[in-house]
């Protein structure tokens, strides 16, 4: 049981004490009753005679206490049921996760468990999360709002996000990471993995999926940029007589399907790949950006990109924003083109910069991803040092906090302040017709 | 007169109220007169004495035997009926619960102005009231009990004025019904009573109680004297035997303190019917 506005039910509550205790005061005076007779009545102590209360007054009290009660519950928005916590923890769990939906909520509501105040934790399924883990700090907001318009007792909310090791981009993170100002608690949604430090840093791909990436070159050249950029890296590159199955197939030369690749990088010399407009007047934009890396140089753009859709989407951009690679969703894989053209014995894909290009070039089909938000990540949030957002952060100004939802309680409250005091006349009416005659009442 | 007293009066009719003993000379009425007389009722033959009326004289028996013997009778009087009210505070109890005392006494004066009227006594009326004290002398018109029956009704009781009052004004020749609570001055009265018995007045003492002062009601209250602000106790229900006991101690003390003067004592509690209470006091009874 807690109360909406806890002064109003302090407010009744010192009112019922009020009225116990001149209630206990006035049984001291004990009526008066006109009796002719009253020399014939043995003298006693008077004053203990009148401490002694009737059975009907004590039924009195508590009519007037009950209606006093009902009445301030009512207006200070009691509620039952709430427990009287004030922490609502969130959590927040991508949608594509729900078929371990029980682990994953048992792991998330771990650390909310013990809070002595916590209600039972709010699980959004949300989409997207994956994608961008900022969706869940929106899911979160409109939640938060929503309980607050209709829990006024709650007080503080807490929010936890599972997510995987790694999102396709921290872009909506960064940007609504300003909007919960506390501490997010990020939950692993896979298998921990014991890495190293230096694993951690470099760990932009999972070590398990960059397996081994088949070049296939019309003419080997030994003084091919793109080959020496994937060597550098430490995959196979070059072998023409590499293992099939192989996840990654970078082809510089040449069309049509290659068998049992499930990642196809189209990436031709002169930078133009089928299905691309080739620029009349090619420019020099600059840079690329790719997985949050820019690469910049003097590249210069000789074709545009295709209409981009659902199955063709944008995995690098030139620096004003047109793409320079794309990815086509194919029925063994995807196929990745790339619009960029290197010299021969250029130098420019071995340079760090280069990094987020071919990131996520060996990255598996759909997963541009980029190291999803850590726990200890350091966060521009001031306010991120408390574990739990106040509630009042989201309701609205002049908002006002005691109407209540469940209208019906504070319905049944003032009934039964309603009942108690016609009960409590009654009564009083009863005692007065049951008082002697000549009591003055 | 008040509708209120019309079935009463018509229980009452026929009732009688003759004196208890012969009452002095007086005009001819329906009580038995010490005063022997020459009516036509013959009671004896005395020897004729000088200074008798020769009209009283038998000549039949004169001529039969010789000697004057004198026809005796007895004679019939009026006796005049004053009905003593107390109009003091303790009578105007209890308060908006059925009759109070003062309502049955005025009922039981109604009802013995009728009876006492019915049989040819000049009846009057005196009161102690909160303004002080009604009086209403003795008459034998009709109307009379009507009158009576205005006048009490226009009466308020009040204040602490008791029959003292009123009491000097009972002639000795008279019959006087005091309906009281015995409550007020009782000493007093009791000293006047004493005179008007010695001087051959016929007292009948009525006593109202009302069943609220038989038993303390249940619970606390503080039990105010209506006449005496000073006098209050708390009752309570360790002390309700023991008010029983005093107030039935009292009553005993007030009905032998009357049966000792040689007067009527009838106790009447407000709830008993107004006719039946008449009765009583009629024939020297108790009702409750």
């Amino acid at each position: 049981m807690n109360f909406a506005i806890p002064w109003i039910a302090g407010a009744a509550m010192a009112a019922a004490v009020a009225v116990t205790v001149l209630h206990l005061l006035s049984v001291r005076q004990p009526r008066v009753m006109r009796l002719p007779t009253a020399r014939f009545i043995p003298a006693r102590d008077a004053r203990a005679v009148a401490r002694q209360a009737r059975p009907s007054d004590r039924r009195v009290l508590l009519l007037r206490v009950l209606a006093l009660l009902g009445v301030g519950g009512a207006l200070a928005g009691m509620r039952c049921g709430v427990t009287g916590s004030a922490l609502s923890p969130i959590i927040v769990i991508d949608a594509s996760r729900r078929a371990d939906s029980v682990a994953l909520i048992a792991q998330a509501t771990a650390p909310v468990a013990d809070r002595a105040k916590a209600i039972a934790p709010t699980v959004l399924w949300v989409q997207g999360v994956m994608q961008d883990p900022g969706v869940a700090i929106v899911a979160a907001i409109g939640e938060a709002s929503r309980q607050v318009r209709a829990r006024p007792s709650l007080t503080a909310l807490s929010l936890t996000v599972v997510l995987p090791a790694h999102v396709r981009s921290r872009e909506g993170w960064d940007a609504w990471r300003g909007q919960w100002p506390a501490r997010i608690h990020l939950v692993s949604s896979e298998p921990r993995v014991a890495f190293t430090a230096g694993e951690r840093d470099s760990a932009t791909v999972p070590p398990e999926r960059m397996s081994s990436v088949r070049m296939v070159v019309g003419e080997w050249r030994g003084t091919d940029a793109v080959e020496a950029a994937f060597a550098l890296r430490g995959v196979l590159a070059g072998r023409l007589s590499a293992p099939q199955g192989t996840e990654v197939v970078v082809r510089r030369t040449g069309r049509g399907p290659i068998v049992g690749s499930a990642v196809l990088v189209e990436w031709p010399r002169d930078g133009v790949p089928a299905g691309w407009r080739t620029v009349s007047i090619p420019d020099t934009v600059g840079a690329v950006s790719a997985a949050g890396v820019a690469l910049v140089a003097p590249l210069v753009r000789t074709a545009l990109p295709p209409v981009l859709s659902d199955s063709v989407q944008a995995i690098a951009w030139w620096s004003d924003g047109v793409a320079a690679a794309i990815e086509r969703t194919s029925a063994l894989g995807c196929v990745r083109e790339v619009a960029l053209s290197i010299d021969e014995g250029s130098d420019l894909l071995l340079s760090p910069a280069a990094d987020g290009l071919l990131r996520v070039l060996r990255a598996p089909c759909g997963d541009r991803r980029v190291p999803a938000p850590r726990n200890e990540d350091s966060t521009p949030v001031r306010a991120a040092a408390t574990a739990t957002v106040d509630a009042e952060y989201f309701r609205v100004a002049n908002e006002s906090v005691g109407v209540l939802r469940d209208s019906w309680f504070t319905t049944a409250l003032l009934m039964l302040a309603l009942v108690a005091l016609l009960a409590e006349a009654v009564l009083r009416r009863d005692v007065i017709r049951g008082a002697p005659n000549g009591v003055d009442v | 007169m008040s509708a209120e007293y019309g079935p009463m009066l018509d229980a009452l009719r026929g009732v009688r109220w003759p004196a208890r003993r012969a009452v002095a000379a007086a005009a001819t009425g329906a009580h038995r007169s010490r005063q022997r007389g020459t009516s036509g009722e013959f009671t004896e033959y005395r020897l004729y004495r000088q200074g008798d009326d020769p009209r009283a004289l038998d000549w039949k028996l004169l001529g039969r035997s010789d000697r004057a013997f004198v026809r005796l009778s007895d004679d019939r009087a009026l006796l005049p009926t004053w009905i003593v009210l107390d109009g003091s505070a303790s009578m105007d109890f209890p308060v908006g619960g059925g009759m109070s005392k003062w309502q049955m006494a005025c009922t039981m004066a109604v009802g013995l102005a009728a009876v006492a009227h019915a049989s040819g006594d000049p009846v009057g009326v005196l009161a102690t009231h909160a303004d002080g004290l009604f009086r209403l002398s003795p008459r034998t018109r009709r109307g009379t009990v009507r009158d009576i029956a205005g006048a009490l009704q226009a009466l308020q009781p009040g204040g602490t004025g008791g029959l003292a009052l009123a009491m000097p004004h009972v002639p000795v020749t008279a019959r006087g019904v005091l309906l009281s609570d015995w409550l007020g001055d009782h000493d007093v009265t009791m000293k006047h009573a004493a005179m008007l018995a010695s001087g051959g007045a016929m007292l009948e003492c009525v006593h109202l109680v009302a069943p609220d002062e038989l038993a303390l009601p249940d619970g606390t209250y503080r039990a105010q004297d209506p006449e005496d602000a000073s006098l209050w106790r708390v009752t309570s229900a360790a002390v309700r035997e023991g008010y029983a006991a005093e107030f039935g101690a009292f009553r005993a003390q007030v009905c032998t303190a009357w049966r000792a003067l040689g007067a009527g004592y009838t106790e009447v509690t407000t709830t008993a019917d107004g006719a039946r209470a008449v009765r009583a006091v009629v024939a020297g009874l108790a009702v409750s």
